[in-house]
């Protein structure tokens, strides 16, 4: 029975545990801009969709009342309007920005906190639990960061509901082009989401199977 | 014990390991934060799969140690989960 383990043995053993730790932490920033660009990205097109939306439906208000001739003979009044219908945008996608900032997710703060530790060397956490626990608690993340893209639908829908009522001046006709355009990217983005977080359900999948079969080995 | 916990399995391995010597059974089991029935099991199936091995030293304490098989297991294990990390990709 060998109570030390020879020192190349013991050597390659601390370096895969320090690689694991570097590579945790690698993910660990990794995940924390993603969530970050997330925050942006959603507060950006809440904004955006607000601003759109309003916009539409006054466009659309307007020309149920009166002839396309109103917009050119009420010019400064309407973009007084647009920039209030802006500012409301703004103020909406600095709201949503501020909320989402307040729903931390507790697993990525658990992730860092982990990784800091093992890092530290504290309370002897440089081990190959805590490097199990950190590929755990990666793969259980991947799939929380998938950005799920249906405002992207809703704010292609609208963007295309205004050209058209610009164009073709016909709030029937737009609305019409608008539902077709976001029906189309929903299911687009669905597709893609689904596809994705079908690879990475599959992956954890194989990493749960890959320890059962790593106890068989034993 | 038909389906151990690779978490326990891991754990129970680190601390052998890190000690670098035999360890009495109390030790381990306080370290490893099981109950005792749950720890024989763990104990016991370590031993039948030769990763671990049972000595008496000379006050007639019985102890528990690494074997070459269990280092074996911990660098496998632990070079298993670095090629894991390395290969996750989103």
């Amino acid at each position: 029975m060998s109570l030390t383990p020879d020192s190349n043995l013991q050597a390659d053993i601390l370096s895969s545990l320090n690689a694991i730790i570097d590579i945790a932490q690698r993910w660990s920033i990794y995940l924390r801009r993603r969530q970050s660009r997330v925050r942006v990205a959603k507060a950006l097109l809440t904004g955006t969709l607000v601003f759109l939306t309003s916009a539409a439906i006054m466009v659309a208000s307007i020309l149920t009342q009166y002839s396309p001739e109103y917009f050119d003979q009420n010019r400064s009044f309407l973009l007084t309007i647009l920039g209030s219908v802006a500012l409301v945008g703004v103020i909406s996608g600095g709201v949503s920005y501020h909320l989402l900032g307040r729903r931390q997710d507790t697993r990525l703060e658990e992730l860092s906190d982990l990784v800091q530790r093992m890092n530290n060397n504290n309370e002897n956490r440089n081990t190959a639990e805590s490097a199990l626990s950190l590929a755990e608690k990666i793969l259980g993340l991947l799939p929380e960061l998938v950005r799920k893209k249906d405002q992207d639908a809703l704010l292609f829908g609208i963007v295309a509901f205004n050209l058209t009522i610009i164009l073709a001046r016909s709030p029937g006709i737009a609305v019409v082009v608008g539902i077709a355009v976001w029906l189309y990217f929903r299911y687009e983005s669905n597709t893609i989401y689904d596809r994705e977080i079908t690879k990475l359900e599959e992956r954890r999948k194989i990493f749960e199977q890959q320890k059962k079969d790593f106890i068989e080995t034993l | 014990m038909e389906k151990p916990d690779l978490y326990v399995v891991a754990r129970f391995l680190d601390i052998l390991y890190r000690n670098g010597s035999a360890m009495k059974r109390t030790n381990i089991q306080m370290l490893l934060g099981l109950n005792y029935p749950r720890f024989a099991e763990y104990l016991e199936w370590l031993l039948n799969h030769h990763l671990v091995a049972q000595t008496t030293d000379e006050e007639d304490v019985i102890k528990i140690a690494l074997t070459p098989k269990g280092t074996d297991a911990y660098h496998r294990l632990v070079l298993w989960i670095k090629e894991t990390m390395e290969g996750l990709k989103i």
